[in-house]
């Protein structure tokens, strides 16, 4: 089961080393995909929240899971507005469209598996997603956005997604 | 917590709770100053997933603590106890809290369990360092 995680990760792993070697060979990406990036990563991560909270067994990976669900709604909503006061149109771009086919197979291999075993599977992605999402915000979105209000908005968001990550490992501890 | 402490404390979040807008502000301070004229008011924000003051808020009996979540997401600020809470606070939203009795009051947000603070309540004003 680490295998949905870890295609999360490779995905936004090479999104991050395409970052390192934009300078030369790859464009980077606009404000406009940066702020499709975070509108992707937040809405994946939302949605599969509200799944897992239905489907887990545990009361604190259900407690766990709304609370990624409220928590990425909530920069949704502050990144779209943010988005739409400057102007900026989200964008979809490679990355955006990799996120969201991994996010599927994530979800049908979530789907098929075992109510026993599901918990340990769900935290399991969310630590792998987390981590991805963190590379990501470090050495793709914020070293390329260029609104200092877009640059700052990711700033302040990655205290979150460090947050969530502890999170999920000590819950992931716990299930031992 | 009294009954009288626990309403005083549930009118100020019903107050401050719902209301975000400028002219909501105003009107919150306005309440704020008749529901606790005479304390000192100590603001705390919520930023990064952290109380900042993090830790210790050395307030007097009657003053009044006020939270600011200046987080895109939403935290709380509950009693771990389990006494009172801020109840759910919006980023760019407010709650208060008086405390009416002195003691360290140890609270967190319950979304977030890695943040975690404490308000040490002394009884009088001459008592606070």
């Amino acid at each position: 089961m680490r295998g949905i995680g870890t295609a999360v990760a490779s995905l936004l792993m090479v999104a991050a080393v395409q970052s390192g070697a934009a300078q030369d060979t790859v464009r980077p990406p606009t404000d406009a995909e940066i702020a499709g990036i975070v509108v992707a990563a937040n809405r994946i991560d939302a949605d599969m929240g509200e799944y897992a909270a239905g489907r887990a067994r545990h009361a604190a990976v259900r407690e766990f899971a709304a609370t990624m669900t409220r928590d990425h709604r909530a920069v949704l909503a502050q990144v779209t507005a943010l988005a739409e006061r400057l102007g900026v149109t989200p964008a979809r771009n490679a990355v955006t469209r990799d996120l969201e086919d991994g996010a599927r197979k994530a979800r049908a291999q979530l789907e098929g598996t075992a109510a026993g075993d599901f918990d340990a599977a769900y935290v399991d992605h969310e630590i792998a997603f987390h981590e991805a999402v963190i590379n990501a915000v470090d050495a793709l979105l914020i070293p390329n956005a260029r609104h200092p209000e877009l640059k700052k908005a990711i700033e302040e968001v990655r205290p979150a997604l460090v947050a969530h990550l502890e999170h999920a490992r000590h819950l992931r501890g716990a299930l031992q | 917590m009294t009954g009288f402490e626990r309403m005083l404390y549930l009118f100020a979040c019903a107050v401050a709770g719902p209301l975000t807008s400028a002219h909501s502000a105003a009107f919150r301070e306005s309440a704020l100053v008749v529901a606790h004229a005479g304390g000192a008011r100590h603001e705390l924000e919520i930023r990064a997933f952290e109380y900042t003051p993090r830790r210790v808020v050395k307030v007097a009996v009657g003053d009044t603590v006020v939270w600011l979540n200046r987080d895109a997401v939403p935290h709380t600020a509950t009693a771990v106890a389990g006494a009172w809470t801020t109840g759910n606070l919006n980023g760019g939203q407010r709650a208060v809290f008086v405390p009416r009795a002195p003691g360290d009051y140890e609270y967190h947000c319950v979304y977030h369990a890695s943040m975690k603070g404490v308000i040490s309540v002394r009884a009088s004003p001459s008592d606070v360092g």
